[in-house]
């Protein structure tokens, strides 16, 4: 059961991600490769800040970097905060321009070269080895180590960020990032400030994203900088193409069928499970690419399409059955 | 054909400056590589006025709706909007100082719905705002119900209300340019630049399209318009600009431009 929760609380991370990223790319159609720095970013502020402050012998023996021993609650808001501002300052030079392709090449960029800062500011961030131990999260005298107790928490953190999600993607401001994804200059010729649009999307993509990392960070207890890699940006890109661009119902989807694949084929293939799963990505990518290309939950449907179209053919022959009896 | 009704009238705050002359370009210039698109370019386009710029392809007539609209910027010359310079003003700005044009290829948000579509451009929406959004929630959403009631108003003028729920796409084209202009209109803005409203666009829409024209004009909103067709523009315009290479060689009525032979050549290539 732990297991399984434990897996849960991966998935949960998954969805958050997923759903900040969605915003971003499916929503306003601005591609970022940077998903899991400003994850790490998040992580790395709320866990220095929340890490005990060991002095004098102590820190020297343990010889990496001290904390500051803060509540988790003000470090994971400054995590959040850090996250933001420094997507705004990111984003700032692609949304001054239309074309997407400069933002892509400049998140790729920010994404290798902050993942390597992680890496060699080893007075700060504890180098290859990283930062530990975070202490857990604690919340009305729980201990949120147990896996079962963390997937119930992230579960309604995870709730409410699909509804911040939802909340912006449904309203006039999620229309003008529908817009801009179909068509920037012509937002522009409304009225719009495309720019001030697209910087802010991007932060709070990011803000969103350092709040999981934050979270994760204090249940894993360990930060290093090989969990924010690029190889988790091009994962949360697939989670969200694959359930479906534009559509959160499509991304927790994605994320639940990702999520499961690793622990799956562990229980059927076994150790040789990590080989498989590229080769099954790549498979299940390219079929999506070519079976259903606006993802498994395309925009503006529900989770009802997934199970096909079967319904629609109940619906049909139920309406036909009614209709027969009328005559 | 009975006048339509214009249900949008324009801004609340009336420009400063009442002059007539509400659009004036002096000596605007545009070069691409070595072609002079935009040759010393000097205009006024009137309010309650029907402007048409015509010539032939490549004259600069789009050129210079991308100049004024601030989409591309000018090498040389000034661009004044009710007697305020708005040269290099950001587009965005632009539409809010009043003025708003249409594009050639419609350009409608193509996975959005029609009203959608139409919604995206009023001005001025809570709900576009993300502190708005989260800290007075109940306002945005009232706003928003005005936005869409007011977006209905205006495809109801341009006669598609059926369609509102539709995407966009689902529309003919000549349906697609009716979406482009009441989007334009529900900029509520006063000077209107229309790109080809009837290109592409089949014989009983054209219909619509001039009348929805006029009937902005008879509510004083200044227009200008690029169009192909010399016998639409001879039905609206009150007055044509002739371009041709980036210069202004004649203006006047349809009328006196028609009379004149060299121009009939240059336009027509005989």
């Amino acid at each position: 059961m732990e297991y399984w929760a434990d897996i849960g609380v991966t998935i949960l991370i998954f969805i958050i991600l997923g759903a900040s990223l969605n915003l971003l790319l499916g929503y306003a159609g601005q591609i970022s490769m940077a998903h899991a720095v400003f994850y790490g970013i998040g992580a790395y502020t709320a866990g220095l800040l929340s890490l005990p402050a060991f002095e004098g012998v102590a820190a020297a023996a343990r010889g990496v970097t001290s904390g500051l021993g803060w509540h988790w609650v003000p470090a994971l808001a400054v995590g959040i905060a850090v996250a933001f501002v420094l997507a705004l300052v990111v984003a700032l030079p692609a949304a001054l321009r239309v074309r997407g392709e400069y933002l892509i090449l400049l998140t790729l960029a920010f994404q290798i070269v902050a993942n390597q800062l992680m890496s060699s500011l080893d007075n700060v961030t504890g180098g290859p080895y990283g930062l530990t131990p975070i202490p857990p999260i604690e919340l009305f005298g729980q201990v949120l180590i147990d896996p079962q107790k963390m997937f119930l928490f992230l579960l309604v953190v995870t709730t409410i960020v699909l509804a911040i999600a939802w909340g912006l993607g449904e309203s006039p401001y999620g229309r003008v990032l529908k817009g801009i994804r179909e068509d920037e200059v012509a937002v522009a010729a409304l009225g719009k400030n495309t720019v001030a649009v697209k910087v802010i999307i991007f932060g709070i993509s990011a803000a969103l994203a350092g709040a999981a990392g934050a979270l994760a960070a204090s249940y894993y207890q360990f930060i290093a900088p090989g969990n924010y890699s690029l190889d988790l940006s091009i994962f949360v890109v697939a989670v969200v193409v694959l359930g479906g661009a534009g559509n959160l119902t499509g991304t927790v989807v994605g994320a639940i069928v990702l999520g499961l694949l690793r622990p799956l084929l562990q229980e059927i293939v076994g150790d040789d499970a990590i080989a498989w799963q590229g080769v099954i990505y790549g498979l299940a990518l390219s079929a999506m690419m070519y079976f259903r290309p606006r993802g498994l939950v395309p925009e503006g449907r529900g989770v009802t399409t997934l199970i096909g179209r079967g319904f629609t053919y109940i619906g049909a022959a139920r309406a036909m059955a009614l209709e027969r009896r009328r005559q | 054909m009975s006048q339509r009704e214009v249900p949008i009238v324009g801004r609340e705050e009336a420009p400063r400056e009442r002059s007539d002359d509400v659009v004036r370009l002096e000596g605007l210039r545009k070069t691409f590589g070595g072609l002079t698109a935009v040759d010393g370019v000097d205009m006024q386009f009137t309010r309650g006025r029907i402007t048409a710029l015509i010539g032939p392809n490549g004259a600069g007539k789009t050129t210079i709706f991308n100049l004024i609209t601030g989409i591309i910027a000018p090498d040389a010359g000034r661009i004044f909007l009710g007697g305020e310079d708005i040269t290099g003003v950001p587009p965005y700005r632009i539409v809010r100082r009043g003025m708003a044009r249409s594009f050639q290829d419609v350009r409608v948000f193509r996975q959005l719905s029609v009203l959608q579509n139409v919604a995206m451009a009023i001005p001025d929406q809570a709900g576009e705002n993300v502190l708005k959004l989260a800290l007075r929630p109940i306002h945005a959403r009232k706003v928003e119900r005005r936005t869409l009631a007011a977006a209905r108003e205006v495809l109801d003028f341009v006669g598609i209300e059926n369609r509102a729920g539709d995407i966009v796409t689902d529309l003919s084209f000549g349906e697609q340019k009716l979406v482009a202009i009441a989007r334009l209109l529900a900029t509520r803005c006063d000077v209107l630049l229309l790109d080809e409203p009837t290109s592409g666009v089949d014989p009983g829409a054209v219909e619509t399209v001039i009348d929805v024209v006029k009937g902005l004009r008879s509510v004083g909103k200044t227009i200008c318009l690029v169009e192909h067709s010399v016998h639409l523009v001879q039905r609206l315009a009150d007055h044509a600009y002739f371009l041709d290479r980036g210069r202004v060689i004649a203006q006047g009525t349809m009328d006196d431009l028609t009379s004149q032979e060299e121009l009939v050549e240059i336009y027509f290539g005989v």
